[in-house]
């Protein structure tokens, strides 16, 4: 729970200086921020995939996540001016790498998503479950449609790579947030369990995308809201990891007390 | 000071899946927990939890290894299951 007050503490400074700062200032602050939090997220991701051993399930969850937030910091406006100056090659590589953020997202979502599957563990069917989906989908196209239009249309109208990387990042949106259905049910399964923390904070960090993929829906009008969601979302994915390198963790020194030890019973 | 009664024994300690869900439910929570050990000891031994004998907590622990693995990953999979193997009494 203290990582999580941490990690609240740490968005609420965030939130504080943007208001504060200048406007002058405040650019250029954002753009540094932008690309701390998603190096953050991408370095606390590769740590809670190196805690694994090699061949474990949870790893390929882990690595295409941590390599996803690498590319987007990459992908960053201020990154990749400084890495490429401008021109067609930044576009296309920066389109590039939008695209493979996204898809590696989905993949990780996908690996989540079947998890309890793969562990041996499925649940049943339920009416609820396709309720979920449902909701979900039609949560979905309401935040992620209108956008993915716009870029579809701006792409096939000779838009260029951007907004082919554009309307590819919101269908991976689309799909990471259905995916959630079968995480989250998994989450509840497991809650009071430790396992339950970083599964329930990669929940919180899709859950803030979506989100941050609403107010983007505003064009501007929301930007502090965006703002916020985004950080939030990236430090819950650098949150989620620390959890699962906790949980590793607590196998060499967590050694709990016996369980269910019996009490001693009198004999008459 | 004699032994106590084996029936009287048995009668003051939990089932041994009860012992086991105990163990699992600190990381997976109590409700998977109580499903990993039924799947378990169905696929593994075709019993049910409720009759798994301590001469089949080897058996059991095998059948709970692919999902612990998956779920936890392999060293914490493993410290869990000695602990099963250490603590699970009689």
């Amino acid at each position: 729970m203290s990582r999580a007050l941490v990690v609240a503490a740490i968005l609420a400074a965030h939130l504080a200086l943007s208001v504060w700062l200048s406007p002058e200032a405040l650019a250029g602050y954002q753009d540094g921020a932008r690309i701390a939090w998603k190096l953050l997220a991408a370095i606390a991701c590769g740590l809670a995939a190196t805690s694994l051993r090699r061949g474990d399930y949870m790893r390929s969850f882990w690595v295409p996540l941590g390599v996803a937030y690498a590319l987007l910091a990459a992908a960053e406006p201020a990154v990749a001016g400084v890495a490429l100056g401008e021109g067609p090659v930044r576009t296309a590589l920066r389109a590039v790498c939008l695209v493979a953020a996204n898809a590696l997202s989905v993949l990780a979502s996908v690996v989540l998503a079947r998890a309890c599957r793969a562990a041996g563990l499925g649940l049943a069917s339920s009416w609820l479950e396709a309720v979920a989906y449902a909701a979900v989908g039609a949560l979905s196209v309401a935040i992620v449609g209108p956008p993915l239009l716009r870029d579809a249309i701006d792409a096939v109208s000779g838009g260029g790579a951007e907004s082919w990387a554009s309307a590819f990042a919101g269908l991976a949106d689309a799909a990471t947030f259905v995916l959630l259905v079968p995480v989250l049910r998994f989450a509840l399964r497991i809650a009071g369990g430790r396992l339950a923390w970083p599964w329930w904070a990669f929940a919180l960090s899709s859950l803030a995308w979506l989100a941050f993929d609403a107010t983007e829906l505003a064009a501007g009008r929301a930007a502090f809201a965006s703002e916020a969601f985004r950080t939030a979302a990236c430090l819950l994915a650098a949150l989620a990891a620390v959890y699962q390198r906790e949980l590793v963790a607590s196998a060499a020194g967590g050694e709990a007390a016996p369980a269910l030890e019996p009490t001693a019973t009198p004999l008459p | 000071v004699s032994a106590p009664a084996p029936a009287l024994d048995r009668a003051a300690r939990p089932a041994l899946k009860d012992q086991v869900e105990a163990i699992l439910a600190e990381y997976l929570g109590r409700q998977t927990a109580a499903t990993a050990v039924k799947i378990a000891a169905r696929t593994w031994l075709r019993v049910e939890p409720e009759a798994l004998t301590h001469e089949q907590l080897g058996r059991l622990r095998d059948g709970l290894e692919p999902m612990l693995k998956t779920l936890l990953g392999a060293q914490l999979a493993s410290t869990l299951l000695e602990r099963i193997a250490r603590e699970v009494t009689r």
